[in-house]
């Protein structure tokens, strides 16, 4: 019996990490174990910055949103929005985590159609001075409708 | 090796190639040029027609008011398009979403208005007409009309080309030069379509008018899930119901771009079935029994059944699905075909079982309907579902929400609705679809 193996790419099969090291690091953590809230629960998260100089930071935006996915124009709703001035990014900046507090609304929940999907997530956005921009989000449930009707 | 900056990108996939940074300003200055021009030759043309009116070094071509339209709207475009791009640019989607609604906050805080939720449909006009059994009355469907509307329109203007099409044929006719051939010729399509149009005119007006409008009654708005609602439902005219069922239904709406059109699609996601009255449920049970041990072949017509009944085409335009997409009016239509086949075989298998038949086909399915509705109006079976002029039909029903269901939403481009939908089957009226928006909300947001 012949043995025939996958063939695959030798670009894909490469070892080398192609994350550039200088690139800064975001990181984004939920306190409670499951990413599922309740309409009109606390939001506690907490954010953090690493692998960064305050002087290449432009300016550092944290948002609580619900955009819609699917067939349809995706549509964006902002529950909580924070642009940290110059002042609080060199407090932020210092490689350790920090919490921010937002109770959430009561709608609209999370869902899953056939055309139409609304998602919520925590966002964080990060403006270099040389005009890139990073970002990193953490997906959760509002409500506890996961599926279409 | 450096690489080269790229003036034009390509699309791969979700995301571009090319630097985004040639694209964004390339077009922000194409529209700061655009400003530009429309300031400058608006501040020419006003400062000359005020300054110099007698002059003739700078006389605009085609008049004052024309130049002077056209270089404010280039500037306006112009300037719009500009700070839009700037905008898009140098702020992220969640800023920009979050300026737009500060704006909006601080607008509802100004005008003093009940804060509602912003993508919740509004109550007020859901609320603002009472009902005679029940709180509220609920608005129909808007759009409905739209169909009879837009037939009207179209059967004026074509009738009216006609007309004078056939007053141009008369006076040639009977002038010395003789009839004009052609335009005779021209004419027989032009009155084809003008009958065609005609037509399809009245049976819109006949399905509209006819029936007779209906009155939906809830006794609480909004709807929340895991409650249970009263309907009642009021149906006016003269009409005979074979059957009729009422609904809460979900339909999801979403808005796109396809190229450079701009289309919607409308699809049903969940349906929950009212209660409705004991008496009316046994009557069709009874039916649907009755009609089976007298020709078993005949399909039964049993409330059950009617959530399962194919959907006619034109049952389709008269339920303004008009912006359903084409794809699942495609799937709609072909099961209302199948729906008519599987009836109209039925139908002559039940005849072709009979001893007396002795006729074609045709004239046996004609007879057997005939007959079939004779029996129906001889055993009054459907009584319990019959309008009458002086006697309008009643139905009080019950509604019981499940408690996970979603709520009604809508945002820019995308809805999920809830609809009071009643639809039912007449002996000589059309299929009949009638719908009520209503609004679920959350049982948080109350």
């Amino acid at each position: 019996m012949a043995r025939v193996l996958p063939k695959f790419s030798s670009r894909s099969l490469s070892t080398k990490r192609r994350v550039n090291r200088t690139e800064p690091a975001l990181g984004l953590r939920f306190f409670g174990l499951q990413p599922r809230f309740e309409p009109n629960e606390l939001l506690e998260f907490e954010f953090r910055v690493q692998r960064v100089a305050r002087d290449e930071v432009d300016r550092l935006e944290i948002s609580v949103v619900w955009y819609t996915e699917g067939k349809g124009t995706e549509d964006l709703g902002v529950h909580l929005f924070q642009a940290l001035s110059a002042e609080e990014l060199s407090s932020v900046l210092d490689g350790k985590p920090h919490p921010i507090v937002s109770t959430l609304p009561s709608c609209p929940l999370s869902y899953e159609g056939r055309l139409l999907n609304i998602r919520w997530c925590v966002r964080l956005r990060l403006y270099l001075n040389d005009g890139r921009e990073f970002s990193s989000e953490k997906p959760f449930y509002l409500g506890h409708l996961t599926r279409e009707v | 090796m450096a690489k080269w900056v790229r003036l034009w990108g390509k699309k791969r996939g979700d995301r571009m190639s090319g630097w985004w940074v040639v694209g964004s300003v390339g077009e922000a200055a194409f529209f700061g040029i655009l400003f530009l021009l429309g300031i400058v030759s608006l501040t020419i043309v006003v400062s000359w027609q005020v300054f110099w009116p007698e002059s003739n070094i700078i006389r605009p071509g085609s008049g004052f008011w024309l130049t002077f339209t056209a270089s404010l709207a280039f500037a306006v475009i112009g300037l719009t398009a500009f700070i839009l791009q700037v905008s898009q640019t140098l702020a992220s989607p969640e800023r920009r979403s979050a300026i737009a609604t500060k704006v909006k906050s601080e607008h509802q805080r100004r005008s003093d208005s009940e804060p509602a939720h912003v993508n919740l449909p509004n109550l007020d006009e859901m609320r603002e007409s009472p009902g005679i059994k029940l709180a509220y009355r609920l608005p129909g469907q808007r759009g409905e009309n739209s169909q009879l509307i837009l037939s009207a329109l179209f059967a004026t203007a074509w009738n009216s080309i006609v007309a004078v099409m056939l007053v141009v044929v008369i006076f040639q006719s009977t002038s010395p030069a003789g009839p004009n051939y052609f335009l005779i010729f021209l004419l027989l399509p032009f009155l084809l379509v003008s009958v065609v149009a005609t037509r399809w005119f009245f049976k819109l007006f006949r399905i509209r008018t006819g029936i007779g409008p209906t009155a939906v009654e809830i006794n609480a708005l909004p709807m929340l899930p895991g409650y249970e609602y009263q309907l009642y439902i009021c149906q006016y005219g003269r009409v005979e119901f074979s059957k009729l069922s009422v609904a809460l239904v979900a339909f999801e709406e979403t808005t796109f771009q396809q190229g450079t059109d701009v289309r919607t699609e409308v699809v049903e996601v969940s349906r929950i079935e009212a209660n409705l009255p004991a008496s009316v449920q046994s009557d069709g049970e009874k039916q649907g029994l009755q009609e089976s041990s007298d020709s078993k072949a005949l399909p039964t017509e049993s409330p059950e059944n009617v959530s399962d009944m194919p959907i006619m085409p034109s049952e389709v335009a008269e339920a303004g699905l008009g912006q359903m997409g084409s794809e699942q009016l495609g799937q709609s239509n072909q099961a209302g075909r199948e729906g008519e086949q599987t009836w109209a075989e039925t139908e002559v298998s039940n005849s072709s079982s009979e001893p007396d038949s002795g006729a074609g086909t045709e004239v046996e399915s004609k007879d057997i309907g005939s007959e079939r509705r004779k029996r129906k109006d001889r055993s009054g079976k459907s009584a319990g579902l019959r309008a009458e002029p002086e006697k309008p039909l009643e139905l009080d029903c019950t509604l019981l929400l499940p408690a996970d269901m979603m709520h009604s939403f809508h945002s820019e481009h995308s809805a999920l609705v809830w609809r009071i939908v009643i639809q039912g089957e007449s002996v000589k009226w059309p299929a009949f679809y009638r719908s009520f928006p209503v609004a679920v909300y959350p049982r948080s947001a109350v």
